[in-house]
């Protein structure tokens, strides 16, 4: 695992992003830096506005995967990119907190990839040795 | 990550290889793959032939869960593959069409020579990237109201074209005319909406491209100059599909039926081959809404077209329809449509999913506009921006054994992060300007992945499908400069 806290891996056509974490909260904000990396690469992003979110799914890997399609949808819909999590409530069917971020402004920040979806191929978040592992994979 | 696949493969000849439906149980139908010896050793470095086994025990598939030689490893469905099920027992599954419902590729012909455009080439580039809007953040030109929106869903191209944005011809030259019937905007999400009312007119990013080509090679004369096709004439290929409205139709959709399969009892290897039951309310729910992004999908690349057109006449001073600007063709290679098709002798409906596979029908079907009827439907293979795109007609062959279809383009073969690995230290621009390809890409690392070594060569991918018979080239075509998103 790089410094960063989150690493990418192949898949043919896309890119797989992964995370391990000693929390499920940590784990849910690093596999959300890493689709930032991906939309916006290293931009510098400032904690502007702030949105609050609140999710329920069946398991771990549901919740992820509802988790980063949120986080996506701002993005695709207002160009907003997140920089701060503060989650007050991280269960495995269960998130509930605050995202700050800012709008993607092509004078300042760096294009990256455009993310079509996040896919249910290969996704897991599961308990492991030293806490939650994460993966999923982005179609590009 | 990723591992080589090992399972049962029978070679039938030198183009046709079978997985056996002994090979796993449940597999309603054997796999059936076109390619040959060079290209089987990319597919079978990752599980895509498991994907085309997989694709086999889909409720309701008939003949042969089917690949096509550009074949790779995608979610649920191999892209590069086709599943025909039985209108009345079988399945439709949303992994089967892809997120970019109706992604596909429309050429248009000009009368501009090689010579001519040359020395113009930088200018025409600059202006296209700067006209047409392409990659992250951008938003289209063109505004649409809630009304607008249910008229691009249920009209297509048809609608902009009474728009203003093009001419009746470009209607008769686009697969399905431009706009499959029976779309149902009351099935699409708001959230489907909200990512696709500011997008109609844009390229995307990724692998979307404009490209200006050179005809290079004719091969098949006759057929050439009925499709307008005249050697060292310029051509635009436009590469694009459904935008964001496209990809959260199939997000909304890949939940509706997984859940589904839990109601109708249905089990299918993989989560991601989610599907219902063509009948069944989700079934038609989704049918109902893919078929509105699909014609979201016709109305943006006619869009994408007609901003093209009225570049061209600023650089080079004419009007566009005075420098020969017609539409070749537009075919869609991500789709689901009903069709009617021969299976075991009988001719029967089928709901035939394109999953990175262009329609090939022959000369003499209805379904062919009425100027090519003689010679086939145009099939139109973009390749990578440093080789070749082809155009080819459709054919009998390609009726008879793959519901009418063919491969898409060439097919990856190179992660993204391999390919930027690769391009460290190189500009994937400048090399290819040495060749005379010029190159504008907005994003950093999108050009260095998209850069021709992360391709198949599509010439190998083109021989299989002509030496196998699924279509027939007419003519090749070069790049002479590229825009990305």
């Amino acid at each position: 695992m790089q410094d960063r806290g989150y690493a990418f891996f192949n898949h043919t056509a896309d890119i797989g992003i992964r995370a391990e974490a000693s929390t499920l909260e940590e784990l849910f904000i690093r596999m959300a830096q890493g689709l930032t990396e991906l939309l916006v690469e290293d931009s510098p992003l400032q904690p502007r506005e702030a949105r609050s979110i609140e999710l329920t799914a069946d398991d771990a890997a549901s919740l992820l995967l509802k988790w980063l399609q949120e986080l996506l949808f701002w993005f695709a819909t207002e160009r907003f990119a997140p920089i701060r999590y503060v989650l007050t409530e991280v269960t495995p069917t269960s998130l509930r907190g605050t995202v700050r971020g800012e709008r993607f402004d092509p004078a300042r920040h760096q294009q990256g990839r455009e993310v079509k979806a996040i896919t249910r191929h290969l996704l897991r978040a599961e308990p492991c040795e030293d806490g939650w592992v994460g993966e999923v994979i982005v179609d590009i | 990550m990723e591992r080589g696949w090992t399972g049962t493969l029978e070679k039938i000849d030198d183009y046709r290889w079978r997985i056996p439906t002994s090979y796993a149980r449940g597999m309603r139908v054997p796999g059936l793959i076109f390619t040959d010896e060079k290209l089987l050793a990319d597919i079978t470095t990752d599980q895509a032939l498991q994907q085309v086994a997989n694709v086999a025990h889909l409720p309701g598939i008939v003949k042969a869960s089917l690949a096509m030689p550009d074949i790779h490893w995608g979610y649920g469905f191999p892209i590069g593959g086709v599943a025909a099920v039985d209108a009345t027992d079988g399945v439709v599954s949303p992994g089967g069409v892809g997120y970019d419902i109706n992604c596909g590729v429309r050429l248009v012909r000009t009368e501009l020579t090689v010579e001519e455009v040359q020395p113009k080439l930088r200018t025409l580039i600059a202006a296209l990237f700067n006209d047409i809007p392409c990659g992250v953040g951008m938003s289209g030109e063109i505004r649409v109201s809630k009304q607008d929106a249910d008229r691009i869903m249920t009209q297509g191209a048809r609608w902009v074209v009474k728009e203003g944005y093009g001419i009746a011809e470009d209607i008769e030259h686009t697969e399905s005319r431009g706009c499959l019937d029976e779309a149902d905007p009351s099935k699409v999400s708001s959230r489907a909406f909200q990512r696709g009312h500011d997008q109609l007119g844009t390229l995307g990013s990724g692998n979307h491209f404009l490209e200006v080509q050179a005809v290079e090679t004719i091969y098949d004369e006759a057929t050439a100059t009925q499709l307008g096709l005249v050697q060292d004439h310029v051509a635009v290929m436009i590469h694009s599909g459904s935008r964001g409205f496209g990809y959260q139709i199939c997000d909304d959709y890949l939940d509706v039926t997984e859940r589904a399969m839990a109601k109708y009892g249905i089990h299918v290897p993989d989560r991601q081959l989610a599907c219902a039951p063509l009948r069944s309310e989700e079934g038609q729910a989704y049918l109902g809404a893919m078929r509105c992004a699909a014609n979201y999908a016709w109305a943006n690349r006619q869009c994408l077209m007609q901003l093209m057109r009225l570049t061209f006449e600023r650089v080079f001073g004419k009007p566009w329809h005075a420098i020969g600007l017609q539409l070749v063709y537009d075919v869609a290679h991500n789709i689901a449509k009903f069709e009617r098709h021969t299976v075991d002798g009988r001719e029967r409906t089928v709901c035939v999913h394109r999953k990175g596979a262009t329609r090939s029908f022959p000369a003499g079907h209805p379904e062919v506009p009425e100027a090519y009827r003689s010679v086939g439907q145009p099939v139109i293979i973009p390749g990578d921006m440093g080789r070749h795109s082809y155009v080819l007609v459709g054919t009998p062959t390609a009726m008879e054994e793959t519901f009418g279809s063919c491969c898409h383009g060439a097919g990856r073969v190179m992660s993204r992060a391999e390919a930027v690995r690769t391009a460290s230290g190189r500009s994937i621009e400048r090399e290819l300007e040495q060749q005379g390809i010029i190159v504008m890409g907005r994003g950093r690392k999108g050009v260095a992945e998209e850069q021709p070594s992360a391709y198949k060569d599509v010439n190998d991918v083109v021989r299989v499908v002509h030496n196998a018979g699924l279509a027939k080239r007419v003519a090749r075509l070069r790049p002479l400069g590229v825009i990305k998103g």
